[in-house]
């Protein structure tokens, strides 16, 4: 028997060293095994994985490396799915081709939803199931249930203890045993790659400028980490540079006049060049890295003394595992827009907010406060998978309503909490006042919306939202007729109103 | 014809490029890639035909002048659109085998060393292979349509059956590399904005004098992207006539045009009953102007020939066709530029035509 543990970034393949360094993994009974499953968008274009630095650390801690990538090429990893009548057949084809003893006793996956590794289960289905996640994901509920034959095999989740105090909601519905693997083990991952890497050779932008003078005069430089929020539908081109520009703002208030902007892998060459520009406008020397370099690993070998970003998951290793300084820039923003409710971007930018966003944001201290603020979001994002939650939701809302109503009403919505009948919501209309909306809406022949729906319709542009699905209106609380938006065109005209109706 | 150069580059790549910036990069980096499987730094000549740009392609070009020292870069104040653009930069070209590559596409490694391989070996005119569509990361390998594979073979064996797809279909500029020896032959016609490559697949066929289809690591043909002319629906979808037009003048002009008018015909139908089929989406003036200057196109066609293709279609396509072609084959049920509009446009939903036609407009 042996383990196969799948990791499609370099990060992962990292925080796994840190988890077979703590005993973290299960125990293999036979090989363990690294299986590397690339998920870059162009691996034409990007460093393989077993070939960045560091990499030869991180192979040590297992017994074999196997890279699925040229198995499958010039598909994508992502897109390995073999055909349910055809996987007893892969079972035996890649025991034989990996050179396995027998099918492996467990599978530890680096993600239940994006294939290969729920593939990879299917394959090997008497392999034990375990899942590892080293984000902050971690904290958030299931969004798509996972499919009975995967759920009932469900062992454990490791997890990486970032945020000091949270409790993990990944998986929670099927009660996995936890393994945590401490921050430090992964810091101590990240310093011993730094130690034995050789001066990183720049195979990215030819005016990308290192500081090679760490000694004398050197001066401190903030790490700023792109997300390309555009590409996940929640605001607008313009409105990332805008964004963009408040965060390098808020470097140059703090009296850093040095900016390291680590594009995102999937952003296109264009956010570095304007942003160049608006940094030299504030009076700061940009540099974009657009390296394959993971941002940690930059951040230990040249700390920043600032990390911004909006609510990457950097922000938390930032402050937590390396203790640097972190700030959320625009997080507000994205809260507004994030929609539907049980969007899975919802509890790192509810994290983000809270921690990292300072006065203008939740300003929430992490431990316990902040873990009954997570699991009350977490809750109304997903009621029926964490039922268990309610208990604390409604401890934790009750405290809100009465103490506190600007976090209340910063990350629940009325409709939210009106639906589950939790504390904080807004009283009922009257009799007479449902009487009347049942009129209007008869006489308009409206489907009862409410502001969320044009959200989603219609992004901040006036585009329609990339995921293209036409909600269905919620439960009219007075029990009236509800139409169902079926025709995209109505359905636009109506993201139209709504969005004239919010801007008035 | 006189010893090649020496100091020519071996390969010559021709990267057309219109505003591209969020591609060109992707592009350019995996030919520095291909560097480290040629012989050297000199080995590979790029020609970046920026056509008029109003983004930041020329920076993206330029900030690779470092990582490809055979870089060249040509400027179009205003556009000439992609066929003249292949030929300024063929004019450039100074390699002993040459090739093409859009802008937003890329190689994967190894990819021009492995054609080079082939081509040399094999000592044919060109040589083609497959590509890989990706449409938002999703890749889908795409065949040329002949699998007798790493033998010569004769270009105009491939042309045929009309009934199938084959490599007269698979007409991609950028899908193969191609000896110096048949420059005469990769010249695009003038000023197309579109279907350039048609002509351009017919003469190679016809006159060359032998080919081969190779296996290869791959080319990345990105889909989806805002610019692709596949989606704007305008008059430069029109220039598809006289691409045509010059196919069947190559077809007319060779010794064994029978043998061949039925492919060209074929062909000739689908890609305009395709059209056809998307006429409620164009401007009014764009639709008549299809009909109008599709009949006299219809007319150069052999009568026999052009029955024989029609016969061969769907219902479906017949029925698009009919008011443009009905006359000419003798089959005029429901001929006549109204009735087809507008039966399509019931077809197809009012709605959605006006919605899609308003996006035309805005």
């Amino acid at each position: 028997m042996s383990q196969l543990v799948v990791a499609s970034t370099f990060y992962q393949c990292l925080s796994l060293a840190a988890a077979v360094d703590v005993g973290a993994l299960p125990d293999p009974d036979g090989e363990r095994i690294l299986l590397l499953a690339d998920s870059s968008q162009a691996p034409e274009l990007s460093v393989p994985l077993d070939r960045q630095t560091g990499f030869a650390e991180v192979a040590k801690r297992f017994d074999r490396v196997i890279d699925l990538a040229p198995l499958v090429a010039p598909r994508r990893p992502v897109q390995f799915a073999p055909r349910a009548d055809e996987l007893e057949m892969w079972s035996q084809l890649l025991v034989r081709f990996w050179e396995l003893d027998a099918a492996p006793g467990s599978v530890i996956m680096d993600s239940v939803q994006v294939n290969p590794a729920p593939a990879l289960a299917r394959i090997f289905r008497h392999a034990e199931l375990w899942t590892h996640s080293d984000g902050l994901m971690t904290y958030s509920p299931t969004r798509k249930p996972l499919p009975t034959e995967l759920g009932q095999r469900i062992r454990g989740l490791c997890y990486v203890d970032l945020v000091p105090g949270l409790r993990p909601q990944l998986l929670a519905e099927h009660r996995p045993e936890h393994r945590t693997v401490p921050a430090a083990a992964v810091r101590e991952v990240l310093r011993g790659v730094v130690g034995t890497a050789p001066d990183h050779d720049h195979d990215h932008d030819a005016d990308h400028d290192r500081d090679h003078d760490r000694g004398a005069g050197h001066r401190p430089h903030a790490l700023v980490l792109g997300q390309y929020l555009p590409s996940l539908g929640l605001i607008s081109t313009e409105e990332e540079t805008e964004l963009h520009r408040a965060m390098i703002a808020e470097v140059a208030g703090r009296g850093i006049d040095r900016c390291v902007f680590k594009k995102h892998p999937s952003a296109p060459p264009a956010a570095g060049w304007a942003l160049r520009e608006i940094a030299a406008e504030l009076g700061v020397t940009l540099v974009v890295d657009d390296g394959p370099g993971v941002a940690e690993l930059a951040m230990i070998d040249d700390p920043p003394a600032l990390v911004v970003s909006c609510f990457s998951t950097g922000l938390a290793t930032a402050r937590f595992l390396l203790g640097l300084d972190a700030v959320a820039v625009g997080t507000p923003l994205v809260l507004g827009r994030l929609t539907p409710y049980a969007n899975s971007n919802r509890i790192p930018l509810v994290i983000a907010d809270a921690l990292f966003a300072g006065r203008g944001g939740g300003a929430v201290a992490p431990g316990a406060e902040l873990d009954g603020l997570v699991a009350a979001v977490a809750y109304c994002m997903q009621p029926t998978v964490v039922p268990q939650l309610r208990p604390v939701a409604v401890a934790q809302l009750a405290r809100l309503a009465a103490e506190d109503r600007r976090t209340l009403t910063r990350y629940f919505t009325r409709r939210r909490l009106t639906r589950l009948d939790l504390p904080g919501q807004p009283p009922q209309p009257s009799a007479h006042r449902r009487a009347l909306s049942r009129l209007k809406r008869r006489t308009l022949r409206l489907p009862v919306v409410g502001t969320v729906v044009g959200t989603a319709l219609t992004g901040p542009d006036g585009a329609r939202r990339s995921n293209g699905r036409v909600p269905v209106p919620a439960r009219p609380r007075t029990g009236g007729t509800v139409h169902r938006v079926a025709h995209q065109a109505t359905a636009a005209v109506l993201g139209r109103i709504s969005r004239a109706a919010r801007r008035r | 014809m006189s010893a090649p150069d020496p100091r020519a580059p071996e390969i010559s790549i021709i990267v057309p490029a219109k505003d591209l910036d969020h591609y060109l990069a992707d592009c350019l980096t995996s030919l520095v890639r291909q560097l480290d499987d040629l012989s050297g730094p000199d080995a590979l000549q790029v020609v970046v035909v920026d056509d008029g740009s109003t983004d930041r392609t020329a920076d993206v070009a330029a900030s690779f002048r470092n990582r490809l020292p055979g870089l060249e870069i040509l400027r179009n104040a205003t556009p000439v659109g992609l066929a003249s653009a292949r030929n300024q930069g063929l004019r450039a070209a100074r390699g002993h085998y040459l090739g093409f590559l859009d802008g937003d596409d890329w190689l994967s490694p190894g990819q021009l060393s492995t054609l080079l391989r082939w081509i040399r070996r094999l000592d044919v005119d060109f040589v083609r292979t497959d590509h890989v569509r990706s449409t938002a990361g999703r890749r889908q390998q795409v065949r040329a349509p002949q699998a007798v594979r790493h033998v010569r073979l004769d270009p105009r064996a491939s042309i045929l059956p009309e009934t199938a797809t084959t490599m007269i279909d698979y007409c991609y500029a950028w899908a193969g590399l191609f000896d110096r020896r048949v420059l005469p032959l990769l010249s695009f016609p003038e000023g197309l904005f579109t279907a350039e490559d048609r002509p351009w697949c017919w003469g190679l066929h016809l006159r060359a004098a032998s080919y081969a289809v190779v296996d290869s690591p791959g080319i990345l043909y990105r889909r989806g992207s805002a610019t692709s002319l596949t989606q704007i629906v305008d008059r430069r979808q029109l220039d598809f006539l006289p691409a045509f037009a010059q196919v069947f003048g190559l077809v007319r002009d060779d010794h064994e045009a029978d043998r061949f008018w039925p492919k060209a015909a074929r062909m000739f139908l689908g890609v305009l009953a395709h059209h056809l089929s998307r006429q409620h989406l164009m401007r009014l003036a764009d639709a008549t102007a299809l009909h109008r200057r599709a009949r006299p196109l219809v007319q150069q066609v052999p009568e026999a020939a052009l029955a024989h293709a029609f016969a061969g279609l769907s219902e479906e396509r017949r029925r698009l066709l009919r008011p443009v072609v009905g006359r000419a084959v003798g089959d005029e049920v429901d001929a006549g530029f109204w009735s087809g509009h507008s039966r399509v446009a019931a077809v197809r939903g009012r709605v959605v035509g006006s919605l899609a036609h308003q996006a035309v407009i805005e």
